[in-house]
């Protein structure tokens, strides 16, 4: 953070005058609470209208894919509906939209991509998909419609159909109109590394060093982002580096990256001497660092003071805060860091128009109280959500809405999304959307329950 | 003498800022920034906590502050709201150079309050997993990894810029 940067620059980040005056103005109680800026904009429910135009192009994914995306989808199966769209080919490789399941509001797509050239791609496939698409939300002047969301996770990778299998997800956003997919980036060879190095059987015997230059430290205390300023002012002025090979071990969690030796060297200080292949790129634009966290019967104590020199075939890193002194205070070591494999990004441009039928929710007739000073305004049931419109209260987030089935079965939801604003009339209004496990079909429904409320389903 | 910091009004004015800035951290908007800072004062009204004097008080606003930019902005989902500046004045006079806000903004979610209360509140890790209601270790951690990303992030920032490292 070259320490005061962010300190300086946030302060220049400040409520302007009238939004304080407003704000004094309420807590003084001299007026309502401002009116929030977003506003629930309730559609019209329109027939949805699936673009003919548009090549249907399910069968981009071969038979594997459409197997795993069918476990994927599980109970949610019957819900999902293939995607009109256009498959976009670039640099040989081609994304196709699949299925979707969507409650008009909320949906999640799902995507193959292809090699068609060549095998480009892996588990551990990283890309920058975004779907854009229309918001939900009523606009006000001067604000945009148009949503766009990062949301996406890679589900698979078939190496015989070169074909990776990728979810893409949207909340509030109307998907009956017009969406696209869009990927300019994608790449196979970035890997984060979460390692783990014991320090059992260390102890304050010195290793055998060999003396280092200056110019073989890579990174200095200082350097980390927000440093404390006592730790900018470390240093090394002797630099030493320990023999290989002294007392090698694992680094639990990964097979690419080895200690060759680690404990005291002459300086005092800990030691640990990491090698790793030669073809991996470590650290960030190739500066070779990772880092060293101290942990503690498996607590992270944070970050160490280090320097980190560069030795033949890997780095050294030094932490002169553990001494034989303060040893104990750690039982290992985490080493934390980037690193790619060789291989480069892929840059293009696939994108591609996407439509498909939505289901409308169903808007329930009970409106009532759910605990003291919670009204609910509206209740809205799909297979895959439950969206209810509050006022008064406060959080829901922790709450959820659960369907009772007739059959005594019953079905929980997970929380997704929130809201919340003041009307002209300074009520408040909360908006929270839940996600349920398993789909939830209506005639099946005896009553929901939220915040032991019972809704009766009629 | 306790008096004093139950009062709403004294508390607006003594800390709405650090409220406002705690939300712009998380959400990296000044109108969302501007709407949880309200909300935030709204349950101050509602609850009116027993607050002991002012790092409870601040302590406790901070820690609503996060709960509630937590609450409303956890969905993946975010609206675009065009550049940050759009839609609110600038601060007068010229606009200073943001590359380390905006790198802070650009973390991961779970880094940024963390982050803008150690380097920005300076409060101590304790103090921090109190606010977030999380480990010390948690803390920690998601500082250690927080400053290791802005390292990462900056680099690249200053690599695009064509800015060479001293």
């Amino acid at each position: 953070m070259r320490n005061r940067e962010y300190r300086d620059q946030m302060e220049q980040i400040k409520p302007d005058a009238a939004a304080l005056e407003r704000l004094y103005a309420m807590v003084d109680g001299q007026t309502a609470p401002r009116q929030r800026r977003r506003r629930l904009g309730r559609r019209v429910v329109t027939a949805a209208a699936v673009c003919a135009a548009l090549a249907v192009t399910a069968l981009a994914a071969g038979p594997a894919v459409w197997e795993t995306l069918r476990e994927q989808l599980g109970e949610f199966a019957p819900y999902a509906q293939t995607v009109a769209g256009d498959t976009a080919v670039d640099q040989g490789l081609e994304l196709a939209a699949l299925q979707a399941v969507s409650d008009g509001e909320y949906a999640r797509i799902y995507l193959s991509l292809r090699d068609l050239e060549g095998d480009r791609l892996s588990d551990n496939l990283q890309t920058n998909l975004l779907l854009r698409a229309e918001s939900s939300q009523e606009p006000l002047p001067g604000e945009s419609v148009t949503s766009y969301s990062f949301h996406s996770r890679l589900l698979s990778y078939d190496p015989q159909e070169k074909t990776a299998l990728l979810e893409l997800a949207g909340m509030d956003i109307d998907t009956a109109q017009a969406m696209e997919v869009e990927m300019t980036w994608l790449a196979t060879n970035r890997y984060t590394l979460d390692g783990t190095i014991s320090l059992e059987g260390i102890t304050d015997t010195l290793l055998a060093c060999r003396r280092a230059e200056q110019g073989d430290i890579l990174w200095r205390p200082g350097d980390l982002q927000g440093a404390p300023e006592e730790d900018g002012a470390l240093e090394l002025a002797d630099p030493v580096v320990l023999r290989p090979d002294q007392n090698a071990r694992a680094v639990e969690g990964t097979q690419l990256f080895q200690v060759s030796a680690v404990g005291f060297a002459q300086d005092g200080y800990l030691h640990i001497s990491i090698q790793y292949d030669p073809s991996l790129t470590v650290g960030s634009g190739g500066d070779s660092v990772l880092y060293v966290q101290g942990l503690k019967d498996g607590e992270y104590l944070g970050y160490t003071p280090q320097f980190v020199l560069a030795i033949e075939g890997g780095m050294e890193i030094v932490l002169p805060r553990v001494t034989p002194e303060t040893l104990g205070e750690y039982d290992a070591l985490e080493l934390y860091g980037s690193y790619q494999t060789p291989g480069e990004d892929i840059r293009g441009e696939w994108v591609i128009p996407v439509a498909f039928e939505t289901t409308r929710p169903t808007l329930m007739p009970w409106t009532g109280e759910a605990g003291p000073g919670v009204q609910v305004e509206s209740v809205q049931v799909s297979p895959i959500s439950a969206v209810l419109e509050m006022t008064g209260g406060g959080a829901f987030s922790q709450e959820s809405v659960v369907a009772h089935n007739r059959d005594g079965s019953t079905v929980a939801s997970r929380f997704v999304n929130g809201s919340a604003w003041e009307d002209e009339e300074g009520v408040r209004h909360n908006l929270y959307r839940w996600a349920f496990e398993e789909p939830v079909e209506l005639e099946d429904v005896e009553y929901f329950t939220f915040m032991d409320t019972k809704i009766p389903v009629e | 003498m306790e008096e004093q910091w139950s009062d709403p009004g004294r508390l607006a004015r003594l800390y709405a800022p650090a409220v406002y800035r705690l939300a712009y951290a998380r959400t990296g908007s000044r109108a969302d920034a501007e709407d949880i800072m309200q909300e935030v004062f709204l349950r101050l009204l509602r609850a009116r906590p027993n607050l002991t004097g002012p790092e409870h008080a601040k302590a406790w606003l901070l820690r609503v502050t996060a709960n509630c930019a937590c609450d409303f902005f956890r969905a993946p989902w975010r609206r675009r709201e065009g550049p940050l500046e759009e839609n609110t004045p600038a601060p007068e006079g010229e606009r200073e150079d943001e590359t380390v806000l905006q790198a802070v903004i650009s973390l991961p979610a779970k880094y940024r309050i963390p982050i803008h209360l150690y380097y920005y509140e300076q409060l101590s890790v304790a103090e921090i997993a109190e606010i977030m209601g999380k480990s010390q270790g948690t803390v920690k951690s998601r500082l250690f990894r927080a400053r290791v990303q802005l390292r990462e992030q900056l680099e690249e920032q200053w690599e695009e810029d064509g800015y060479a490292q001293s």
